[in-house]
């Protein structure tokens, strides 16, 4: 990306997050470092899907795009210039806003919706509180609520709708990005795709970036541009969506892709042969810290810590491909 | 051969506020021996009631009724909860969704482990710590003599659920029946613990019976299906036709909503069922699946017939065979 005019819309450079753990009550404190330098950007309208395990630090790695969590150290760039300096997160949650999980327990019970939607209006008071109304209500038309439910509170819609109210809270501010933290895991079925094609629409229509996170590997594929897979803090592999999963270069993401279970019968459950072991984080491997569940570990493996590749097919960190 | 579980006209129904709710509304299924059966459905759909029924684990407000409920030819419906005590746990065991709150954060995992054995089996201490040690070392967990003095809040989500798979095979249980039990897990953990099921059951030879709203999990494990919608079977079949020829609109269209890696285009508008499921309170006429289906029409107001087309294959629509087959046909070639 050196000599771009237009800076990528979010950038991290040598992102660390430390977390001091204490394990038992007279025991010294620990490192954890749940995200260990992470750089990646993110041009504008881009979908990178972000996928790892439980416990691989996708979520800190989240809560500190959207300056929830200070990093320990690296920076982190919004159309180039570096955000959250000076310790006020106000300015840049207008650009970034996030999309929850569980749609039944990130809205509150006691509010309505037009109160949730309305929100970050009244939080950054944007414009005249006589406006605030008509906002929410177009906000409403564009994800597809009816303008009733505004005085309905959490409990009457069902958990599409909470999604969707969901979407709305955090499109409400313009965003430019949004972070969308397994924005479908939660749902049934028939209503996870209506929220993904949603999702998509939006993007289109308002000129979105959004970062994905997920476990579900179909997802990914069908609406991320770009994947980078996370392992124990660290991203080992990082490239384009179909080049991803037609060629996967690190044995982690093979083995993550093997995993999928596609509604294809007559094809068994497959073997990843990742063994269940996911190592403790404050304790973690040497050398390459995948090299106890690889199927292709070699000498080195355990040994030094594996080179980052940077090439035409994107990055990874492996020693296979030194 | 027999079938290890026999239900028919199963239905049950939980009075509410607003009258009764009738969660599962007359249903027929039957498990074999060494037999997967995947009951899919959505939220709400009484899939998992089906299951707490048949353990015998419905509230006490819940009315259940049915023509038949039969385990190994023995009634379980006129049984008392002495009688359905013994078997539970020991002759049938359930596997439940979320590891973290079905076991008892207070006792250790060894102590939860033995407990069903010592008490049907009427074994020592020694030999419920000798099996408790062999059924965690099947289930793939290192060091399992001494995970026994650990408590729950000390394994990982993994490992919990394999202690609960683990806790279902102690008595040797001639059926399992397993209520989500991925869905809280990493897909590589996913992958590992249905196959280890898959093999545990052929070992053996129980009969499964696995409740999922996950079609990939129904594909690749299931023998038979039923895929629920408001309470009631609207589909049977095995799970090849069941995929490959979906006759209920319902199914075709939870198939359709998926995306397949390699299969839909990437970034293409997936399909949706537009609407959610009808309650389920009071006079309920007519299929409940119309305010939601592409081909609703007039009939459908008033009847949903089942068409059984073979033993154990069979949907609920109005439509005729060959308008399904013409659908699936235009969904499997979309």
């Amino acid at each position: 990306m050196t000599g771009a005019t237009v800076p990528p819309v979010l950038e991290m450079r040598d992102v660390t997050k430390t977390f001091m753990i204490r394990r038992g009550i007279f025991s010294p404190k620990q490192p954890l470092h749940a995200v260990n330098g992470i750089s990646i950007s993110i041009n504008k309208g881009d979908v990178l899907g972000l996928v790892g395990e439980s416990g691989c630090g996708k979520s800190t790695l989240a809560k500190m795009l959207l300056g929830l969590e200070p990093p320990t150290s690296g920076e982190i760039f919004i159309d180039g210039e570096p955000a959250y300096q000076g310790g006020s997160r106000t300015a840049v949650a207008r650009r970034i806003q996030p999309i929850f999980q569980d749609p039944y327990s990130s809205l509150n019970p006691r509010k309505t919706i037009g109160s949730i939607i309305s929100l970050p209006l009244r939080v950054h008071k944007v414009g005249e509180p006589s406006t605030w109304r008509k906002s929410v209500e177009d906000m409403l038309d564009i994800v597809g609520l009816p303008r009733r439910v505004y005085d309905s509170y959490p409990n009457q819609l069902s958990g599409g709708q909470r999604q969707r109210v969901a979407i709305a809270r955090a499109l409400i501010m313009k965003p430019e990005i949004v972070i969308c933290d397994e924005p479908t895991s939660a749902l049934d079925v028939s209503v996870q795709s209506q929220i993904l094609n949603l999702l998509m629409d939006l993007r289109e229509e308002l000129g979105l970036t959004y970062v994905l996170i997920s476990h579900n590997l179909a997802v990914v594929e069908h609406i991320a541009t770009k994947v980078a897979v996370m392992y124990l803090g660290r991203i080992v592999e990082e490239t384009d969506t179909a080049a991803l999963f037609e060629k996967a270069r690190h044995p982690y993401t093979e083995a993550l892709l093997d995993s999928v279970l596609t509604p294809e019968p007559g094809l068994g459950v497959p073997d990843s042969g990742l063994g269940i072991a996911f190592p403790n984080p404050i304790n973690p491997p040497s050398g390459c810290t995948f090299h106890p569940r690889c199927v292709k570990a070699f000498g080195p493996c355990s040994q030094t810590k594996p080179p980052v590749i940077q090439d035409a097919d994107g990055k990874v960190e492996c020693h296979l491909y030194a | 051969m027999s079938a290890v579980l026999e239900v028919k006209g199963l239905t049950v129904d939980i009075p509410v506020a607003a009258g009764d709710l009738h969660a599962v509304r007359g249903i027929d299924f039957s498990v074999e021996k060494g037999e997967t059966l995947c009951i899919v459905g959505e939220s709400g759909c009484g899939k998992s009631l089906t299951s707490l029924s048949i353990m015998g684990l419905l509230p006490k407000r819940a009315k259940i009724a049915a023509e038949t409920m039969e385990f190994a030819g023995t009634d379980l419906l006129g049984m008392k909860e002495k009688e359905l005590a013994s078997i539970r746990g020991n002759r049938m065991a359930m596997i439940f969704q979320e590891p973290m709150t079905s076991l008892n954060p207070a006792y250790t995992i060894g102590n939860q482990l033995m407990e069903p054995y010592i008490r049907h089996k009427k074994a020592s201490d020694k030999e419920a710590r000798e099996r408790a040690i062999y059924l965690l070392e099947r289930v793939g967990i290192t060091a399992a003599a001494s995970r026994l003095s650990q408590y729950p809040h000390q394994l990982s989500g993994g490992l919990r659920q394999r202690v609960m798979i683990a806790m279902a095979l102690m008595c040797d249980p001639e059926l399992i029946i397993a209520d989500e039990p991925t869905t809280a897990l990493d897909v590589t953990i996913q992958a590992q613990i249905l196959h280890l099921l898959a093999e545990l059951r052929n070992e053996f030879n129980s009969a499964l019976i696995l409740i999922t709203h996950d079609l990939g999990v129904v594909a690749r494990v299931a023998d038979k299906v039923a895929v629920m919608y408001a309470g009631k079977i609207v589909e049977a079949g095995t799970v090849e036709e069941i995929f490959r020829k979906p006759l209920h609109p319902y199914t075709q269209g939870l198939i359709n909503c998926i995306p397949v890696p390699g299969k839909t285009a990437r970034g293409s508008r997936l399909g949706s069922i537009p609407g959610i499921v009808p309650t389920l309170i009071g006079d309920i006429r007519g299929c409940s699946f119309r305010n939601r289906c592409a081909f609703a029409h007039d009939a459908c107001d008033t009847a949903d017939p089942y068409h059984s087309l073979a033993p154990g294959r069979g949907y609920r629509c109005t439509l005729d065979v060959a308008t399904c087959e013409a659908n699936a046909k235009e969904l499997v070639s979309a």
